[in-house]
């Protein structure tokens, strides 16, 4: 009988069929199963890495938290253990940008009047830089300053990341910081008036008097606008110690061997501006004191993995209030993957 | 033996047939329906791994915009079906752009030395952008919705940027 039917063909369609049902099912299966694991694995690839950075973020983040000397910011606190070390295929690389020059701030006759000037390429004035900022307002990124700044001082000296100390930030500068922060052009324009005549008046400010000066604005735009030393003297380029040190305005008497004992002091790491000022041989309400103090208030973060560089950058809050308890606010203002 | 010798009758031939056509359809019917719906997985998967590749890209796109912490005003124009955010990378002058429109959504780059043009999202219903903000009002991203056949999906893509929030 079997044979009979082999022979009439009667299996052979039917098995046909039965096969490409199956082939059908099989390769609906298989795609289906590539498919959903090729996406798995990239998605559990990349929450993975995510998780590895957030792991990271974390622990930079805590070992800034954690200092146990909050009120100077030495190379000898935790978070620059943490310096150059790998973690999970990511380099840690720190920078305290307060060691460096906020260029939006700084004003046009220190430029003028010392080397610090010379960061600035040839042909170009601080005129020019005052005027740049002045029509477009300030950058976030040197880059930005690309056409006025010489490209070595990007990483060294100058950055874009900084509260602005009120006795030593630009008058033109401070209209464009206050629009930014309130959203108003003619309170811009109203305090930048206000501030030229305490300009005039040569007046110092403090935390208190800044109070006074903003009034009910004082909330809108402390503390971006705050009367704290500007540089962390432990960070600061020699570059930038000698020249500020040196700005004839100041007055100081021997400023190169002052700017040299406040150099070679800090490789103890200086932790007060009392012992700044006792360096430099000035009392404590001198304008070189609004330059330099021992707190950082920025920090840049960048953890370079296979491929892909990720970037933080910390900022710590100024705090206008006396108490004795004290204990800092740090905050992440910025994140992300960078090309 | 005998019957074969003599050949079916009409009626054996027309049982079977209709056997035979019955077990055909039957055959190519569950056939039918079953590479239909793996194709419809098939392509549901697809556009399942499409979608979350393209809300990686569009994460990571939206977490280039970095504005300053101290820009709480920041300029971002919408109209229409456009929304325009500045500082993409840190950068005042460079924008972000995100179209939406003809069921796609489209992210344009405005890069100081040129454009780029990035289609993440096509053949989709529904798809809305709108600004995300912050409860004290400020701006930290984009929430973005779209359809892709019975499913919706939404996504709150935020900016590489936080606005660090003072002591009162």
């Amino acid at each position: 009988m079997n044979e009979f039917k082999n022979e009439a063909g009667y299996i052979g369609p039917q098995f046909l069929f039965v096969l490409l049902f199956l082939a059908a099912i099989a390769y609906g299966t298989g795609f289906l199963v590539s498919t959903t694991m090729r996406s798995e694995r990239s998605s559990r690839e990349y929450t993975r890495q995510l998780e590895s950075i957030q792991e990271i973020v974390t622990e930079v983040f805590e070992a800034i938290k954690e200092d146990p000397t909050p009120k100077a910011d030495t190379p000898d606190d935790p978070v620059w253990d943490l310096n150059n070390t790998v973690k999970d295929g990511y380099t840690i690389h720190i920078r305290s940008l307060s060691g460096s020059i906020n260029v939006n701030f700084i004003r046009k006759d220190i430029l003028d009047k010392t080397d610090l000037g010379k960061m600035l390429i040839d042909g170009k004035t601080p005129a020019d830089l005052q005027q740049q900022r002045y029509d477009n307002r300030l950058a976030l990124h040197p880059s930005e300053y690309e056409g006025f700044f010489r490209s070595e001082t990007f990483d060294s000296s100058i950055t874009c990341y900084g509260w602005a100390n009120i006795n030593l930030i630009e008058e033109f500068a401070l209209e464009r910081y206050i629009e930014s922060l309130t959203g108003s052009t003619s309170r811009g324009e109203s305090y930048h008036a206000k501030f030229q005549q305490s300009l005039l008046d040569k007046k110092v400010f403090t935390n208190e008097s800044l109070r006074l000066f903003f009034g009910l604005d004082y909330r809108e735009v402390y503390p971006y606008i705050n009367a704290e030393p500007q540089l962390n003297i432990n960070f600061a380029h020699e570059f930038l110690i000698r020249e500020i040190v040196g700005y004839p305005l100041y007055g100081v008497e021997n400023p190169e061997s002052r700017a040299a004992s406040l150099i070679q002091e800090r490789t103890q790491g200086i932790d007060s501006v009392e012992s700044i000022a006792s360096i430099l041989g000035v009392p404590k309400d001198h304008p070189l004191c609004q330059w330099f103090g021992c707190v950082t208030w920025f920090w840049e973060i960048f953890l370079e993995g296979p491929g892909r560089k990720y970037r933080f950058v910390v900022c710590r809050i100024p705090d206008d209030t006396i108490e004795t308890a004290f204990e800092p606010v740090y905050h992440i203002i910025e994140r992300g993957f960078v090309p | 033996m005998k019957r074969n010798d003599e050949g079916i009758t009409t009626l054996e031939a027309l049982v079977a047939m209709v056997i035979i056509s019955l077990a055909c359809t039957l055959v190519f019917g569950t056939a039918h329906v079953i590479i239909s719906s793996s194709r419809k997985t098939v392509t549901s998967c697809k556009a399942i791994s499409a979608i979350n590749i393209s809300d990686r890209a569009m994460r990571e796109l939206v977490s280039e915009v970095r504005i300053p912490y101290w820009e709480r005003h920041a300029p971002v124009e919408i109209s229409g079906e456009s929304i325009v955010l500045p500082w993409y990378r840190g950068i005042r002058g460079q924008t972000l752009a995100v179209h939406t429109g003809d069921n796609s959504l489209l992210m344009e780059i405005q890069l100081r030395d040129g454009t780029e043009n990035i289609m993440l999202l096509r053949d989709m219903e529904n798809i809305s952008v709108t600004p995300a903000y912050s409860e004290s009002r400020v701006l930290v991203g984009l929430e973005v919705g779209w359809k892709s056949g019975t499913h919706e999906f939404r996504s709150l893509l935020p900016f590489g940027n936080f606005f660090p929030e003072m002591p009162e």
